[in-house]
């Protein structure tokens, strides 16, 4: 199966009050199209690093990363974005949803961006919206809805434009037990019928138990 | 483009309490600029009407020498090819020939140095000169030995209607020559100088006194004002380089070339509203940029999870540009309608300034000012408002789409 996902040798050094913490060490990691996975491991371990990095929210210190073939290194910031608008689709573990726009319009906002016709933009947001149970919550802007509806505004948004890859760095962390693992669910239903390739960060055992392959990480090195 | 409009106006309506305060801000900012614009420009264009008038016209023909006012040693000498012209040119509602002279006037206890002033009642009432009667009448064509003079200078004569005044000046050849008058009347301008200053005759009657025949001192232009001034009085002087059979050349002078200290003071006035503008500008733009600093701030979570998912840097400064430009121009809007609504309001009651009238008396602006909307200068200052606000929004929005995503996004609050 091609590798969607390729991490090599990855460092990552952050700066704090002028000292170094290394979050990540000399990280080598492949992940092919389709799979469930999960990054797991206590708090530290740099398992958030690691998936920002893949999502090119961040750039490594040292080592490189290949996602859906695009090499992430040297890019700039707008083609960055571009990237990840095309490319990844994000669920956050908490403040995933613009305040002033309702469940509809949160879901048409990266389609709006990819400047995808009106029409096509409403279908796509209406069905999948509907496929997360909230087809009756579409016109509630985030403040007037539960924490679990907003993950599921947020999981319908990131699967809007049809990425090759959904990230999501602890989307359970917020959510009671019940919702969090209705949420994986429908995740893992969303994976088997459309093929979708997900990754987790996540020490959630629930989340874990889930998915299809397990990352474990330990002070910033994989270690199984 | 529409998402952010969108998410602009529902951005700014946000925090409505602080929205509105800068909002006011811009309204109330630009509608008092207007006002004040209108304002100076009403007290300025009835300053120019009434100086002109009274004292100078549109535009004057005058011999050489005589671009400064107080020299009258000087005199057209053969007018009719000037009239002729003057007569051609559609663009010159009307001229009056005037003969102006120093001398001394004299009553049976008082005499007091003045400028003769002497005119042709009917070319008068082409050029509109204004003066109140406050005593007596006008001159009539057939007043050949009548006189009026200013009322404060009657009070100084200490005479009456029907008294007699001499009038001493030095004629065309040189000599000594006087003639003594009856008043039939006294005058008011508005200005001092004219006021205190001026002996009114007939032109014939100053022709036969100063034995200048059928010569003048000047001629007042009266200009459609709907012809640029400067236009009609380059055309004219080109005429009259070389004027057929008119003696010397002759020169055109315009009411500020007459008074430059009027043109001067109104420049200065429009230099003072700059720096009012100025003023009141940075106070708008430093609320605005405190509004949107404050916003993007609270925001950055917010910005971060938009960059995240795909909004680029340029997006963002959109959105926060946006924002500024809708905040600026619905205050602006309603600015712009305030003012106009003040200085059509005050245009039509006028401003009672009877209490500063002593201030400022020789500019003839009179007691009451009726602002005029000025619209160069509402549309200046309605683009520099929004101009600059835009320019202000540029700081927070470059801050904005410089965050790093994910640094953004672990902001607390």
């Amino acid at each position: 199966m091609p590798s969607l996902i390729d991490v090599v040798s990855v460092t990552k050094i952050y700066r704090t009050d002028g000292l170094p913490v290394r979050a990540l060490h000399q990280v080598d990691l492949r992940i092919e199209t389709g799979q469930f996975a999960v990054l797991a491991g206590p708090s530290g371990s740099g398992k958030s690093t690691l998936l920002h990095l893949i999502g090119a929210l961040d750039q490594p210190t040292e080592g490189e990363i290949t996602v859906a073939g695009q090499n992430l290194k040297n890019l700039s910031r707008s083609l960055l974005s571009g990237f990840r608008l095309k490319k990844i689709g994000f669920v956050f573990q908490a403040y995933n949803l613009i305040p002033v726009l309702s469940a509809l319009e949160n879901v048409e906002y990266p389609l709006l961006l990819q400047e995808i016709e009106k029409k096509e933009r409403k279908e796509r947001a209406i069905e999948l919206l509907r496929r997360v149970g909230l087809g009756d919550q579409m016109t509630k802007r985030p403040g007037e809805m539960s924490g679990g509806q907003q993950q599921r505004v947020a999981v319908s948004r990131a699967l809007a434009t049809r990425p090759e890859i959904v990230l999501a760095d602890e989307p359970t962390a917020n959510l009671d037990s019940q919702t969090g693992a209705s949420l994986i669910d429908l995740f893992r239903d969303l994976n088997q019928q459309m093929g979708m390739t997900f990754l987790f960060a996540s020490h959630d055992p629930m989340v874990i138990e889930r998915a299809q392959r397990v990352i474990r990480l330990k002070d910033g090195e994989v270690i199984s | 483009m529409k998402i952010f409009l969108s998410l602009a106006f529902r951005n700014i309506t946000r925090n409505k309490k602080r929205s509105l305060i800068t909002l006011s801000a811009v309204t109330f900012g630009l509608a008092s600029l207007i006002f004040l614009r209108g304002f100076v420009s009403g007290a300025q264009r009835q300053m120019v009407r009434n100086i002109t008038e009274t004292l100078t016209s549109d535009a004057q023909i005058v011999p050489p020498g005589l671009e400064n006012i107080y020299n009258t040693n000087a005199y057209i000498e053969n007018p009719e090819p000037l009239r002729q012209l003057l007569r051609s040119d559609r663009r010159i509602l009307g001229f009056a020939e005037v003969v102006i002279a120093g001398g001394i006037v004299s009553s049976a206890t008082n005499s007091m140095v003045t400028f003769l002033v002497a005119i042709d009642p009917k070319q008068e009432e082409t050029v509109g000169r204004r003066r109140t009667i406050v005593h007596g009448r006008s001159l009539k064509p057939d007043d050949d030995y009548g006189a009026t003079i200013g009322e404060k200078m009657r009070q100084v004569l200490d005479i009456n209607i029907g008294d007699k005044i001499v009038f001493t000046s030095q004629d065309y050849y040189g000599a000594l020559a006087g003639e003594a008058y009856t008043l039939v009347g006294t005058f008011e301008s508005g200005n001092d100088q004219i006021d205190n200053g001026t002996v009114l005759l007939l032109k014939s009657s100053a022709q036969r006194l100063l034995s200048l025949g059928s010569r003048f001192t000047k001629i007042a232009l009266k200009i459609d004002p709907r012809e640029d001034l400067d236009k009609v009085v380059n055309d004219l002087r080109s005429h009259l380089l070389l004027p057929p059979d008119s003696g010397a050349p002759l020169q055109v002078l315009t009411w500020e070339e007459l008074i430059p200290m009027l043109s001067q003071m109104m420049k200065f006035q429009n230099g003072m509203i700059f720096i009012v503008m100025l003023i009141v500008l940075t106070v708008v733009a430093s609320g605005i940029l405190n509004t949107l600093l404050m916003s993007t701030v609270e925001r950055t979570r917010e910005f971060g999870l938009m960059m995240a998912i795909g909004t680029k840097p340029r997006q963002v400064i959109l959105l926060v540009a946006l924002e500024s430009l809708l905040l600026t121009s619905i205050g602006a809007l309603l600015g712009v309608a305030i003012g106009i609504g003040l200085v059509l309001y005050a245009g039509h009651v006028g401003i009672d300034l009877s209490l500063f009238i002593s201030a400022f008396s020789n500019f003839m602006i009179g007691s009451r000012v009726f602002p005029v909307i000025d619209w160069f200068y509402l549309f200046l200052f309605l683009c520099i408002v929004i101009g600059s606000n835009a320019i202000v929004s540029l700081y927070p929005a470059w801050r904005a789409s410089r965050l790093e995503p994910i640094e953004a996004m672990r902001q607390v609050g």
